[in-house]
């Protein structure tokens, strides 16, 4: 019932051998109406690793993420996570078994307040039935686990303890950035999936928020980020999945990546391809 | 394609054959029924294009529908017209009404349209009853005068006659209409509004058209009704009557204006079933009307959830993943996803 | 001028009778987009459960909980039908909506016969005050109306599920990434409105007699009101309300009383088109 309690050995041992991943995503198969967004695409992610998406504007990041959300479901393939199929689980369901996501755009609630937003992060956590007195019932059995996970995330993120009343309407693009990220947390995730950490963000706040994010997979929170920008993505993650027109056109540590001369070119390569890049994935 | 027109046509000369033969086979009070079934039909053919290729949903219609019956009362009964020129004339008033009534209006989309066409509809039913020194209030409009052909007055027969061809014309021109350039551009609006106003369709225009064209069609099944009725009282024009052609329509299918004809004969048989099935000695008086609004209402919600696109596509889409079924074919689900799960509401 | 002042306590309490169904439209349409016309039948349904309740001897106020539990249950039914259902356009679960309040009328036609149905209020004896006459029943609409209202505001600003169902409706697709599921949030609008619409049936039958006829023109006056908030601000539903009500008293006593429901009508028209998003929208 501690949210943001480090966690590492727990979900190691758990999970049995290192070999098992958390969330593993085979052959996978999204469609809308008639567009085919993700054609087949496989990918794990093991407890405690730090993993990145990129690819270009389209390639289908989004939509997968999404689809293991519980948001849109699948036309073909499996979402294994902690060994479960969760492939037809609504989202709410979802969030239950412990993926968070902080969502592309950030998504806060506008009109209701900092605080509002973070006690609602936890939102899944109590209400898990239909009926909602069970759910308030759980919320106020919880009451002290809510005001520390609340204090974890105070103390993560200083700011948002100043805002807290605030409506988050009015936070600017980091601090709802913070703000999104706090909610996520606050759902006691085992898993947290960022689409776009850094768009929109100015350099020095985007570093501030990477780093927040390293430690927090230090203490052992399992990332899965979406990131466009692939040298904030090579820097913060263990292993890269490139996804390109709905299929996973390489994967490897940042090393490998880094040495494979098609990815150097079209992803890294000269500053000026890298700006091209950078300016087709403004949306 | 060609497969199913002919079916269309085959469709339609069994259909024409059926309304020519039968006034020989029917007692005048059974004549009536079908007599319901024209003047359904040429008000759903109207509402068929509003909806299904305008994409505007209109719960007004029996405004217009009275505008159109009124108008034949008053000119004939009160201002002693030829009933020829007034059952012309009615239906260009319900146009113009339409017109007026569709320029403020139609700057509303979806349910805000379909509550301000109700708002119009019932408002229409209370000047009708308030209006005591032109409409009669609820008294009713007598004196409504008939046509005549060669002196005579139109018989029961020949009125039949006529409001079938006006039906068949109805569903002819809402063909040619669907067909035309026009009519093309009428569906891209409904599918995409911004596409079509990129593509240089002026929406504005054509939504307001279709509106007044349906009511057009409203009004001149209303005039037919008043002529053929010879009275006319607000209770006629209830904005029940709106939902019930809403209920047509919906059984009839979105797709092909001659869904408003299926619709027509499937509701107005049913309701005359059910009023024969609930009007004995010994039910109570009321029970005709509330099975009715049960019956009404079960088809309007089944229809909604089940078959969106109308009964009869409906039961052919069905038909037709049962033969897929049937032939080993998964029938795959194109429509997965096509609405995102933020359908419910997506914020603001 | 006291035949003014006369116009104006009965329109306010007029107006208030509106009130609570226009709250009603403002909870649905929050959360779900749709324009509930069904909303009018909870409304004559509240009326003529509580006529059955005081039949059945049931003291007043417990006649009236009852009315409105029962009509809350019935109402959460009928959200679950009209926008139960995943995937449903908004536009089919609004033509839902008014086949289930024809649905009503046929059977509170049934059940209830097709006589005016009233009872009495509380007291029948007027109270006047410098020649201005009030019935003691239009001072509990109003006073229905001075309680429920912040309640309203309170169980959507100040409790945890009313948070939720607020984020729903501003965020339905980030409320899913917290666990909330919208459909339940829907179900509990239609719950709450089914209530408010309930209360005011059970109120205001003494002051007018139910036909079974009786909801169309409640929803509309109802639905002119809270299109004053565009339909989303409570506050701006109230307002709408009262001025509305006055109007109408107004129009009934200066000029016609039969066209009080056009002056609902042009109204409600008039706000669509020239602010389809309401005149007030402070929440
Ligand atoms: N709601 C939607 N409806 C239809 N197509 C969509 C929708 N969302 C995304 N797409 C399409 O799916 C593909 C993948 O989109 P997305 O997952 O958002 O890509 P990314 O996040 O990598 O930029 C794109 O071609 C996009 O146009
Ligand atoms: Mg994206």
């Amino acid at each position: 019932m501690t949210g943001l309690t480090p966690q590492p050995p727990l979900h190691q041992v758990e999970s049995g051998s290192m070999e098992e991943p958390l969330l593993d995503v085979r052959d996978l198969a999204v469609r809308y109406g008639s567009i085919e967004a993700l054609r087949g695409v496989s990918l794990s992610v093991k407890a405690g690793e730090f993993v990145a998406i990129v690819g270009p504007n389209g390639a289908g990041k989004s939509t997968l993420v999404n689809t293991i959300a519980g948001l849109l479901r699948p036309a073909r393939g499996t979402i294994a996570f902690a060994g479960q199929q969760i492939g037809s689980l609504s989202s709410a369901r979802v969030v239950q078994r412990g993926i968070a996501q902080v969502p592309e755009g950030r998504q806060v609630f506008s009109d209701l307040s900092v605080a509002d937003n973070l006690q609602l992060g936890a939102y899944g956590r109590y209400f898990q039935s239909p009926f909602l007195i069970d759910g308030y019932a759980r919320l106020l059995g919880g009451r002290r686990a809510m005001r520390t996970d609340l204090d974890r995330v105070y103390a993560l993120f200083p700011k948002l303890h100043d805002l807290r009343d605030r409506l988050a309407g009015t936070l600017s693009g980091g601090e709802q950035q913070m703000l999104a990220l706090g909610r996520a947390l606050m759902s006691e995730a085992r898993l947290l999936m960022i689409d776009e950490l850094s768009l929109g963000l100015a350099p020095i706040i985007m570093r501030d928020i990477a780093e927040h994010l390293r430690v927090l997979n230090a203490e052992g929170l399992t990332v899965l980020l979406v990131e466009q920008n692939v040298n904030l993505a090579f820097a913060l993650a263990r292993r890269v999945y490139v996804l390109e027109n709905g299929r996973v056109r390489a994967e490897g540590t940042p090393e490998e990546l880094r040495r494979q001369p098609e990815i150097e070119r079209v992803y890294l390569g000269s500053p000026i391809a890298a700006t091209a890049m950078e300016a087709h994935s403004v949306e | 394609m060609p497969v199913r027109r002919v079916v269309v046509a085959v469709f339609m000369l069994v259909a024409a054959g059926v309304v020519a033969v039968l006034p020989r086979a029917l007692t005048p009070d059974k004549r009536d029924i079908v007599i319901f079934i024209g003047l359904y039909t040429i008000v759903g053919a109207g509402l068929t294009l509003l909806m299904g290729f305008a994409g505007q949903v209109s719960l007004g219609q029996g405004g217009f529908f009275a505008v159109g019956a009124y108008t034949v009362g008053l000119l004939t009964a009160k201002g002693h017209w030829n009933p020829w020129l007034a059952l012309i004339v009615a239906p260009v008033v319900a146009m113009a009404v339409g017109y007026i009534v569709g320029l403020p209006l139609l700057r509303l989309r979806g349910h805000h349209l379909a509550v301000a066409t109700l708002a119009f509809g019932i408002i229409i039913y209370t000047l009708l009853n308030n209006l005591r020194d032109l409409t009669g209030g609820p008294i009713g409009l007598h004196g409504i005068k008939q046509p005549t052909l060669g002196g005579n007055v139109l018989s029961g027969d020949h009125f039949y006659y006529f409001i079938w061809i006006v039906a068949a014309l109805s569903l002819v021109i809402a063909y040619n209409i669907v067909r035309s350039r026009p009519g093309r551009a009428l569906r891209a609006i409904a599918q995409h509004e911004g596409a079509a106003e990129s593509i240089g369709i002026n929406v504005r225009l054509y939504r307001l058209t279709i509106f007044a064209i349906a009511a057009t069609f409203a009004g001149a099944a209303g005039g037919l009704f008043a002529s053929y009725f010879k009275f006319l009282s607000p209770d006629s024009f209830t904005p029940t009557l709106s939902i019930l052609f809403l209920i047509i329509v919906a059984v009839g299918g979105l797709g092909n204006v001659y869904g408003a004809l299926v619709g027509s004969v499937s509701i107005v048989l049913l309701t005359e079933f059910l009023k024969r099935l609930s009007t004995r000695p010994d039910v109570p008086a009321r029970a005709p009307v509330v099975l009715q609004s049960l019956v009404y209402a079960a088809i309007l919600i089944l229809i909604m959830l089940f078959m969106p696109r109308g009964l009869l596509p409906g039961i052919q889409q069905f038909v037709a993943i049962l033969i897929a079924r049937f032939k080993g074919k998964p029938g795959a689900d194109v429509r997965q996803n096509e609405a995102a799960v933020g359908e419910l509401a997506d914020g603001r | 001028m006291s035949e003014f002042g006369q116009y104006l306590v009965t329109g306010i309490a007029t107006g208030a009778s509106f009130a609570l169904v226009a709250l009603g439209f403002v909870a649905i349409y929050r959360v779900t987009h749709v324009v509930n016309f069904a909303q009018g039948a909870f409304a004559m349904l509240g009326g003529y459960v509580m006529s059955s309740m005081l039949d059945r001897a049931l003291p007043g106020p417990l006649a009236a909980l009852c009315a409105v539990l029962i009509v809350a249950v019935v109402g959460t039914l009928i959200g679950m039908i009209a926008v139960g259902k995943p995937r449903l356009p908004i536009i089919a679960s609004l033509m839902i909506t008014l086949g289930l309040s024809v649905l009503i009328e046929g059977i509170c036609l049934l059940i209830w016969g097709d006589i005016p149905t009233t009872y009495n209020g509380i007291g029948t004896k007027a109270l006047s005050f410098a020649n201005i006459f009030v019935l003691p029943q239009q001072v509990v609409v109003v006073a229905a109306v001075a309680i429920v209202f912040p309640l309203f505001q309170l169980f959507f600003a100040r409790t945890y599920i009313g948070k939720a169902v607020t984020a729903c409706a501003l965020n339905a697709r980030a409320a899913q990434l917290v666990g909330i599921n919208p459909r339940v949030m829907a179900f509990l609008a239609f719950g709450v409105a089914a209530a408010c619409g309930a209360l005011s049936g059970v109120l205001t039958t003494p002051l007018s007699p139910l036909t079974s006829n009786a909801d169309i023109n409640i929803a509309i006056n109802g639905f002119a009101g809270a299109i004053v908030g565009g339909l989303i601000s409570p506050a701006g539903a109230v307002i709408g309300s009262l001025v509305l009500g006055i109007a109408q008293t107004m129009m009934a006593g200066y000029f016609d009383p039969s066209y009080q429901l056009v002056v609902a009508l042009l109204v409600m028209i008039a706000v669509l088109i020239a602010r389809p998003n309401g005149l007030w929208r402070r929440a």
